[in-house]
């Protein structure tokens, strides 16, 4: 088997040679048995049903699907009803093991009809909250670029499958940097969508009004094919919108030139270390030498924007797991249990103006920012990544703090519901991924990958992979 | 306007008789107190449409703009 082959390639050898559908998808269930449970990344394997996936595609005459025969796999949280039974939904918690799905998620049966072949479920933080990616119960996924180093969480799996080269693409969830932290942490792209854009039917649920879909890829045209095929409208989330449907690949090849591009020395850099910022203003540079207009923004209250997403997802992490919480209490990872009892004390008065603070602030933001720059840059993780050893530090008194750090530069973009591409671009001092995050107004995917795109040309990030040998 | 399908906070005597460590009961309440100091800064401010009313009206915009550039 080829590893980091792109999802288009393999789509492209598909067609020609249908045959070469089941070898391929039976090499990929190999490889994630093997080095995918050494990086502690794959969770749940049915390589009959995989195979068969496969093997129906092999006999397709219709080849004209986006993601014909790709095989990709998937965070845990993805229902699937396979016909010889349902999969798990443990949502890596011991809590639920043995619960299994109730339903085929939407996007993975939106990625079915694109053609793609599921080859299993790959490991989540503990209810997906978590952005280091340690999980004592499913496992710590271990970062291709360096073992001793974290995945970034909570879609840790999904970004070391994807990092070593296993599968083109993984979902993701992100409800406060979930898809773009272990995406930045292992090199890769990751898109966060629109609020409404992608429905989380079928999806384990962390946070009604924050949870969103996405793909990780290793490369911005693969996200656009792999969004493409997830969106749609969805009577049975009461969060999807009914959004036009357009073609995320039209402007890949277009460049900058026309583009906007904001910078928000507040906040974003000044609260992330010298060398992200440092970074994120080169990248911003580079931006006008492609032909973007450069502009400083400011935004009013940001600051404020981070704390009220971390009790959002608390909140509603407590509404959903509250019983749990308490008459299982024993079976959570610390960190679960205090994030989750963070929010047990939140009254409904709170909550409404929680909510009515993030329609606010939504509606500022266009106003400070998107009606003057088509994109705003910053960068994702506020400093360089932690070893898996340095960063486990379950419930103390500085884990608080820690995981509002980590994602300062994510959470802001849930509570604003905005879409957001992040993209590898260098390397930091101890040699592992450094990414800027490109944040757009409402329903501004095609734009943000349009801007991926040309950065990912002038980085090229993915000519260097890896070395496996260590795993 | 309150939620009416939002479920009231847990009682501390309700924790404690769970069996949940008191110091990862004070640990959870401190940090949900500074949060929720925050969230009172923002109590009397005007209220407008929702998100997801915002959201619908943002997408019907896109529509718009996506038909002019066709």
């Amino acid at each position: 088997m080829s590893f980091y082959q792109s999802a288009l390639d393999i789509a492209a050898e598909s067609r020609d040679a249908p045959d070469s559908i089941p070898a391929r998808t039976s090499a990929i269930l190999s490889a994630l048995d093997g080095l995918g449970r050494r990086l502690s990344a794959t969770r749940f394997l049915d390589k009959d049903f995989s195979l068969a996936q496969a093997e129906a595609q092999a006999k397709q005459t219709n080849r004209s699907a986006k993601l014909f025969g790709v095989p990709l796999a998937h965070k845990e949280l993805y229902g699937r009803v396979a016909p010889s039974g349902p999969w798990p939904d443990e949502g890596g918690s011991s809590t639920c093991e043995g619960q299994t799905a109730r339903q085929t998620a939407f996007a993975i049966s939106q990625l079915d009809k694109a053609g793609s072949i599921d080859c299993g479920r790959l490991v989540s933080v503990e209810y997906a909250l978590g952005v280091t990616g340690h999980n004592e119960f499913a496992g710590t996924p271990k970062n291709p670029w360096n073992p001793d180093y974290i995945c970034g969480g909570s879609s840790s799996g999904s970004g070391s499958v994807v990092a070593a080269g296993i599968v083109p693409g993984a979902l993701g969830s992100d409800t406060g940097g979930s898809i773009r932290l272990p995406a930045a942490a292992c090199g890769l792209v990751g898109i966060k969508p629109t609020y409404g854009v992608v429905s989380r039917s079928g999806v384990f649920p962390l946070s009604h009004s924050l949870d969103t879909v996405g793909p990780l890829t290793r490369s911005v045209a693969d996200g656009a094919a792999m969004l493409q095929a997830i969106t749609g409208f969805d009577a049975t989330d009461s969060c999807s919108i009914q959004v036009p449907s357009e073609d995320y690949s039209r402007n890949l090849e277009i460049g900058l030139a026309g583009l906007s591009i904001g910078l928000c020395e507040d906040y974003f850099l000044t609260g992330s270390d010298t060398d992200m910022a440092d970074m994120t203003a080169d990248s911003f540079a580079l931006c006008q030498t492609l032909g973007a207009k450069g502009r400083s923004v400011k935004l009013n209250n940001i600051d404020i924007i981070n704390p009220l997403n971390v009790l959002m997802i608390a909140t509603e992490a407590a509404q959903i797991h509250r019983t749990v919480a308490c008459d299982k209490h024993h079976m959570l990872n610390d960190q679960t249990l205090m994030r989750i009892l963070a929010g047990a004390f939140t009254t409904a008065e709170d909550y409404h103006v929680l909510q009515q603070s993030r329609a606010r602030a939504i509606a500022a933001v266009m106003e400070e920012v998107f009606d003057k720059v088509d994109i705003l840059m910053t960068p994702v993780w506020p400093f360089a990544l932690p070893t898996i050893e340095a960063s486990d530090v379950g419930a103390t008194p500085d884990a608080a703090p820690l995981m509002q750090r980590i994602g300062h530069n994510t959470r802001p973009v849930n509570f604003l519901g905005l879409p957001s591409v992040c993209l590898p671009t260098r390397w930091d001092k101890n040699g592992l991924p450094v990414s800027v995050q490109l944040i757009g107004k409402p329903y501004s995917e095609a734009t943000l990958l349009q801007a991926a795109a040309a950065l990912e040309r002038e980085y090229r990030f993915w000519d260097r992979t890896p070395d496996l040998d260590k795993i | 306007m309150i939620d009416k399908n939002f479920i009231p906070p847990l009682q501390l005597d309700v924790l404690a008789d769970s069996g949940i460590p008191d110091s990862q009961i004070e640990l959870a309440r401190t940090t949900s107190d500074e949060l929720r100091s925050i969230v009172s800064t923002q109590k009397d401010k005007p209220s407008g449409p929702s998100v997801h009313e915002l959201f619908s009206g943002y997408a019907e915009q896109h529509r718009i703009a996506l038909e002019i550039s066709e």
